[in-house]
C-alpha cells in the first residue's frame, strides 16, 4: 500500500518535471530564428519533441484522473526500489547517502579540499551510516577508507593522470 | 581485419588480459545483488579514453558477457538475481542448491550460458554482415523512420508501460539538444548558462541515471538480509552426458534466446522466462519445475546468455539496441565516436571483427572462470555494501570530471542521479531514455540530409516504400498498447460477468 502510494506520488512528480521541462523547450525554441539555408533550422527538433513530451504527460494526467493505472517498468536497473520488500526501508539512509554523495562531489568540483582527504572522510562517513555505529565496524570502515582513498589517489594521478588537487 | 586477426590480436598478452579483466569484473558485478553490467559499463567508460578504440570495445563487450553470466551465482546460492535476467534461475537453482548440490546447479547453469552464447554469436556472425550489407543500401528518410520506429518500439514492447517509456525517449532527445547546432551553426537551449553552451555531455548523464539512482535505491534496501548457501565445486564440472541429456533443451532455448534478443527492447530477462515457460510446457515432469528442476536451469541460462548475440544484431546492424545494457554499450561506442549501424561494417570492420571474436572469446573465458572460480567468486556475495555504495559515487564522480575536467559534468551526473531516482520511483523504464539520448542526434541529421535533398519536402517519408513502411509499423505499435488494453479490458470484464474472473479465483490477473 505504502509503495503505491509512494509510486502514485512520483508518478504525478515526474508528469510536472516533463510538463515543466517540456514548456521551458518550446519557450527557449521559440525565441530562436529560423536558418535561412537549413531545411529544419535549430527549433524543429526542440519544439516538436517539446509538443510531444507535454502531449504524453497530458495523457498520463487524464489517466491518472479517470483513475486508470500507467504501467510500470517491468525489470529496473536500480534493483530494490518499489520491490516486494521483506525489510524495512530506509529512505533517510538513502537520503543521507545522496546528500553526502553531493557534498563529496562539491568538495571535489570547487577544489576546496584536496582529493586524498575528501575521499577519505566521504567513504568513512558514508560507510559508517551504510552499517551499525559499532566501535569494531568503525574502525574497519576507517582502515578502509584511508587505504583506498590513498591506492585511488595513486591510481588517478599516476595511472590515469588526471588533475586533481 | 578479418576476423581471425580479430582473434589472433585477441591472444595478444595486453588484448587477452583486457579480456579477462572485463570478464571477471563483469562476473563480479553480477555476484554483487543491486549492481549490474550497464552501471559497471557507464562507470568504466571514462577510463576508456586512455585505451585504442579496439582494446576499449574488447573491455565493454567481455564485460557485457561476463555481466549477464555472474548472475547465476547469486540466484543459485542466495535466490536473489544478481542480474535481472537470472530471475527464473532463482527458482529451480536455489532449491537444487538447497538441496545440497550447489556445484551441480551451478556447473549446469553455467555450461548451459556457454552453449547459448556460442550458439547466439554463430547467428551473429551469419546473420549481422548481409543485414549490415542491406542497411547501407537506406537512403536518410529510411534511415529516420527507423530511428522512429526503434523509439516507439523499445517503449511499447519492453515494460507495459508504454507512456512512461514514450515520455523517457522524448526525455533523452531533449538532453541531447542543447549545444550548437551542427547544421545552422546556431546556439540552441542552453537557457542563458556559459557552461551549457558546449552541450550536455552523454556520459555524465548515463552515470548519473544508471549509477547515483542505483547506490540511492541500494540505501534504502541497506537493511535487507539474506541467507546464502556455501558453494563446493563438487559437481561444477558437467559430463558430456549432461550435454546429450539437456542437448535439445539447450538449443531450443538458445534459439529463443537469440530471437527475443533480436527483438528490440525485450531482453535477457523476458528471454528466460519464455525459454523456462516452454521448457516447462514441453517437459516430461513439469511438477519438478520450481523444485529444483535440472531442465529448468538450463532453459533459463541457455536463453539468457543466447540474448547477447542476438541483441548485438539489430545494434551493430542498424544503430537500435535491444535493452538497457546494450543502450549503455551503444552510447560506449557513440562516445568512442564509432556509430553503431550498416556504416560500422565499412568504415570500422576492425571494430565489428574485434566485437564478434570477444563475444566468443569472452563466452569461454566466463566458462572458465565461473568453473575454477566460482567460490572466490561466491566470497565477493559477502562483501560489505558499506564499502561497495561509496566506492561507486567516489568512481562517479572521477568518471564525469576526467571528460573534460569540470566540475560542471559532476554537478551535471548528479542532477540527472535525482533525475533517475524519480524515474526509477515512477517506475519509468530506463532503456527508451538513453535510446532518445543517443540516437536524437542521430535522427535530426538523417532527417536533415533528407530534406535538403528533396529540396525541404517530407514527401519521400510517404512515397519511398521502406520508409513509409518503417512509419505505418511506427503508427501500428504506437496504437498497439492501446488495443491490447482495451481487448484484457473487455476480457476481463467478460469473465467477471461470468464470474470466473482470475480474481474471483484468486489468481493473478
Amino acid at each position: 500500500m505504502q509503495q503505491d502510494r509512494i509510486g502514485r506520488i512520483a508518478e504525478i512528480a515526474y508528469i510536472a518535471v516533463i510538463l515543466g521541462v517540456a514548456a521551458a523547450v518550446w519557450r527557449e525554441a521559440s525565441t530562436l530564428p529560423p536558418a535561412p539555408y537549413d531545411p529544419l533550422g535549430p527549433k524543429f527538433f526542440p519544439t516538436w519533441v517539446s509538443y510531444g513530451l507535454a502531449a504524453l504527460a497530458a495523457a498520463m494526467l487524464a489517466r491518472l484522473a479517470l483513475g486508470r493505472k500507467l504501467g510500470r517498468a517491468a525489470q529496473s536497473m536500480v534493483v530494490g526500489i518499489g520491490g516486494a520488500a521483506s525489510h524495512a526501508p530506509s529512505p533517510w539512509t538513502a537520503a543521507l547517502t545522496l546528500l553526502l554523495g553531493c557534498a563529496y562531489a562539491a568538495a571535489f568540483g570547487f577544489r576546496g579540499i584536496p582529493f586524498l582527504p575528501a575521499t577519505a572522510v566521504y567513504l568513512f562517513l558514508a560507510g559508517a551510516l551504510l552499517g551499525p555505529l559499532e566501535r569494531r565496524r568503525l574502525v574497519v570502515v576507517a582502515a578502509f577508507a584511508v587505504a583506498m582513498a590513498a591506492a585511488l589517489d595513486f591510481l588517478f594521478r599516476a595511472v590515469f593522470k588526471l588533475d586533481l588537487v | 581485419m578479418p576476423l581471425l586477426d580479430a582473434f589472433i590480436h585477441l591472444l595478444t598478452p595486453q588484448a587477452f588480459v583486457i579480456l579477462l579483466a572485463g570478464v571477471a569484473l563483469g562476473i563480479s558485478v553480477g555476484v554483487l545483488p543491486g549492481i549490474t553490467a550497464g552501471m559497471l559499463m557507464a562507470l568504466t567508460l571514462p577510463f576508456t579514453y586512455h585505451m585504442t578504440s579496439v582494446n576499449a570495445v574488447t573491455l565493454l563487450v567481455a564485460m557485457f558477457v561476463g555481466g549477464v553470466s555472474g548472475g547465476l551465482i547469486t540466484a543459485t546460492l542466495m535466490r536473489i538475481p544478481g542480474e535481472p535476467n537470472a530471475i527464473m534461475t532463482c527458482l529451480d537453482g536455489y532449491q537444487l542448491a538447497r538441496r545440497g548440490q550447489p556445484g551441480r546447479s551451478l556447473g549446469l547453469g553455467n555450461a548451459s550460458s556457454v552453449v547459448g552464447g556460442t550458439l547466439s554469436w554463430g547467428v551473429l556472425v551469419l546473420l549481422a554482415p548481409p543485414i549490415a550489407g542491406v542497411a547501407v543500401a537506406l537512403g536518410p528518410f529510411e534511415n529516420f523512420a527507423i530511428i522512429v520506429m526503434a523509439l516507439i518500439l523499445i517503449s511499447s514492447l519492453s515494460e507495459g508501460a508504454f507512456l512512461k517509456g514514450l515520455s523517457a525517449g522524448l526525455l533523452g532527445m531533449l538532453v541531447s539538444f542543447p549545444g550548437i547546432d551542427e547544421s545552422s551553426g546556431m546556439l540552441r537551449l542552453s537557457f542563458g548558462f556559459i557552461a551549457l553552451e558546449g552541450g550536455l555531455n552523454s556520459l555524465p548523464v548515463i552515470l548519473g541515471v544508471f549509477a547515483v539512482s542505483q547506490v540511492v535505491a541500494d540505501a534504502l534496501n541497506i537493511e535487507e538480509r539474506t541467507d546464502a548457501i556455501e558453494s563446493t565445486m563438487r559437481g561444477i564440472f558437467v559430463s558430456l552426458r549432461d550435454y546429450a541429456v539437456h542437448g535439445w533443451n539447450m538449443l531450443r532455448s538458445s534459439l529463443i534466446g537469440i530471437w527475443i534478443g533480436i527483438l528490440p527492447g525485450v531482453g535477457a530477462t523476458i528471454a528466460s522466462i519464455v525459454a523456462y515457460t516452454t521448457a516447462k510446457n514441453l517437459s516430461r515432469d513439469p511438477d519438478r519445475f520450481g523444485h529444483g528442476s535440472e531442465e529448468a536451469i538450463v532453459a533459463a541460462e541457455s536463453a539468457n546468455n543466447a540474448t547477447t548475440g542476438g541483441t548485438l544484431i539489430p545494434l551493430l546492424t542498424l544503430g537500435i539496441p535491444g535493452g538497457l545494457t546494450d543502450s549503455i554499450l551503444l552510447g560506449a561506442l557513440v562516445i568512442h565516436n564509432l556509430q553503431p549501424g550498416p556504416l560500422l561494417f565499412k568504415n570500422n570492420p576492425e571494430i565489428v571483427n574485434t566485437i564478434f571474436a570477444t563475444h566468443l572469446v569472452a563466452h569461454f573465458a566466463m566458462f572458465a572462470m565461473m568453473t575454477l572460480g566460482i567460490t572466490v567468486f561466491a566470497r565477493l556475495m559477502r562483501l560489505p555494501r558499506a564499502f561497495i555504495l561509496p566506492m561507486v559515487i567516489v568512481f562517479s564522480v572521477l568518471g564525469a570530471f576526467a571528460l573534460n575536467n569540470r566540475a560542471f559534468d559532476i554537478g551535471v551526473m548528479l542532477a540527472f542521479g535525482m533525475l533517475g531516482v524519480l524515474l526509477e520511483l515512477a517506475k519509468v523504464p530506463l532503456a527508451p531514455f538513453v535510446v532518445g539520448l543517443v540516437l536524437a542526434p542521430v535522427a535530426e541529421a538523417e532527417l536533415r540530409a533528407g530534406l535538403m535533398s528533396s529540396a525541404g519536402s517530407f514527401e519521400p517519408l510517404l512515397t519511398r516504400p521502406i520508409a513509409c513502411t518503417m512509419l505505418l509499423l511506427s503508427a501500428a505499435l504506437f496504437v498497439w498498447p492501446f488495443v491490447r488494453e482495451r481487448r484484457r479490458a473487455s476480457r476481463i470484464m467478460a469473465l467477471d460477468q461470468a464470474g470466473t474472473s482470475p480474481v474471483n479465483q484468486g489468481g493473478i490477473r
